[in-house]
């Protein structure tokens, strides 16, 4: 049984805030908790004293604990953070599946098929880099969370890309579209060349589809998995609340694991 | 000239300085700021409570400092902080002004009948 499941369920009560936000606090408290016991382990108290110290040290009065939840009432994160919870416990990983994965294959496909073709722009092989290591992110990201580590790894650097990613492709059509309009400004401009043109038109708007494509499928896969580290992070708050009745976190289809066990 | 001193927040301003100045050398969670301002001054300064907390949330709110989630191979995932540029920047800008206090506070405790009063009731 939690040492701290009294004191924390005593601080959850108080902490009046959407469930995502109040888990974060409270895992904060408890990781804190922890530390301060085993520090005060090492400092020759008993157990009983050093828990005593622990509490006293991290864990607050009401008054400190209602502060707390003041400060983030008004965050937008519990908000999205609540939709997002539910969102994954209804299908996040099935909206991956549908729609994230046919985007990147799709954005793959005209990438390749642009590289394989004698590349209409240079930022091609950009926006492919870029799309490759959305793709590597997400992957690496969704295996994380099925380990059970939902503390955020690369999931800045996702959402990041996301937004990179149709600016290249944006940059890569306006770039085009330049090429083509000095083109036809030209004197020499011929029929042929036109058509080749409209070609070239139509190769650099597929770049910005890709791009956008790219940035749609990491944006949707960031927001996925951050209500997938929620959901874990949550179960985790639940099990650090257990009064010890319930039955054992991590048994159910698909068995997360909760907590990494400690060496002995 | 210098600006005004608020001495309202004057408790809430040492308290930040105290947290910020500490994170300047490098990121920690909760727990280690509250250990190492009291072992650094020799128990003077002290986080009870669960005091720290809201201090550093509010901080974390308004940019100073960013927290992440360690992934530690074993045990829980632990919240550290650590200074941002924007909280540099304000740590820079907070001990100037400490320094100011404690020239601007220096002649109201240095009066020299007051010091003989206060030796007189201290004997």
């Amino acid at each position: 049984m939690n040492r701290f499941g009294p004191a924390l369920r005593r601080t959850a009560r108080e902490l009046d805030l959407p469930p995502p936000l109040r888990d974060a606090i409270l895992l904060e408290l408890a990781a804190d908790l922890e530390a301060a016991y085993l520090d005060q382990r090492r400092r020759g108290r008993d157990e009983e004293e050093a828990a005593r110290r622990a509490e006293e040290m991290i864990l607050g009065s009401s008054e400190v604990v209602r502060r707390l939840a003041r400060l983030h009432a008004d965050s937008w994160r519990g908000w999205s953070d609540d939709v997002g919870t539910r969102l994954s416990r209804g299908g996040g990983l099935v909206l991956l599946a549908v729609a994230v994965v046919p985007m990147l294959l799709a954005a793959a496909r005209v990438a390749i098929s642009e590289l394989v073709h004698a590349p209409a722009s240079p930022l091609i092989w950009l926006l492919s880099a870029v799309g490759a290591t959305i793709a590597t992110l997400v992957g690496l990201e969704g295996a994380r969370l099925v380990r059970g580590r939902w503390s955020s790894g690369n999931r800045p650097t996702l959402l990041l890309l996301s937004a990179v990613a149709p600016a290249l492709g944006l940059l890569a059509l306006a770039l085009g579209l330049r090429s083509v309009a000095i083109a036809l400004a030209s004197e020499s401009a011929e029929v042929s060349s036109v058509a080749l043109l409209a070609e070239r038109v139509g190769r650099d708007a597929a770049l910005f589809a890709v791009g956008l494509l790219l940035g749609i499928s990491g944006a949707l896969s960031w927001f996925v998995l951050r209500s997938r580290a929620s959901v874990l992070a949550a179960r985790e708050a639940d099990a650090l609340l257990s009064d010890g009745s319930a039955p054992e976190l991590g048994t159910r289809s698909g068995a997360i694991p909760l907590m990494r066990r400690r060496r002995a | 000239m210098t600006q005004p001193f608020d001495s309202q927040s004057l408790g809430r301003r040492l308290n930040e300085l105290l947290a910020l100045s500490l994170l300047r050398s490098g990121p920690r969670h909760g727990y280690q700021v509250a250990v190492e301002v009291e072992e650094r001054s020799g128990g003077f300064f002290t986080f009870r409570h669960g005091t720290l907390y809201p201090i550093l949330h509010r901080l974390e709110k308004d940019g100073l400092i960013a927290g992440a989630w360690s992934d530690p191979e074993e045990g829980r995932a632990r919240k550290e902080y650590a200074l941002t540029q924007a909280g540099r920047t304000y740590l820079g800008e907070a001990i100037l002004q400490w320094d100011a206090l404690v020239e601007r506070l220096a002649p109201f405790l240095s009066d020299e009948a007051t010091d003989e009063q206060v030796r007189a009731g201290a004997a």
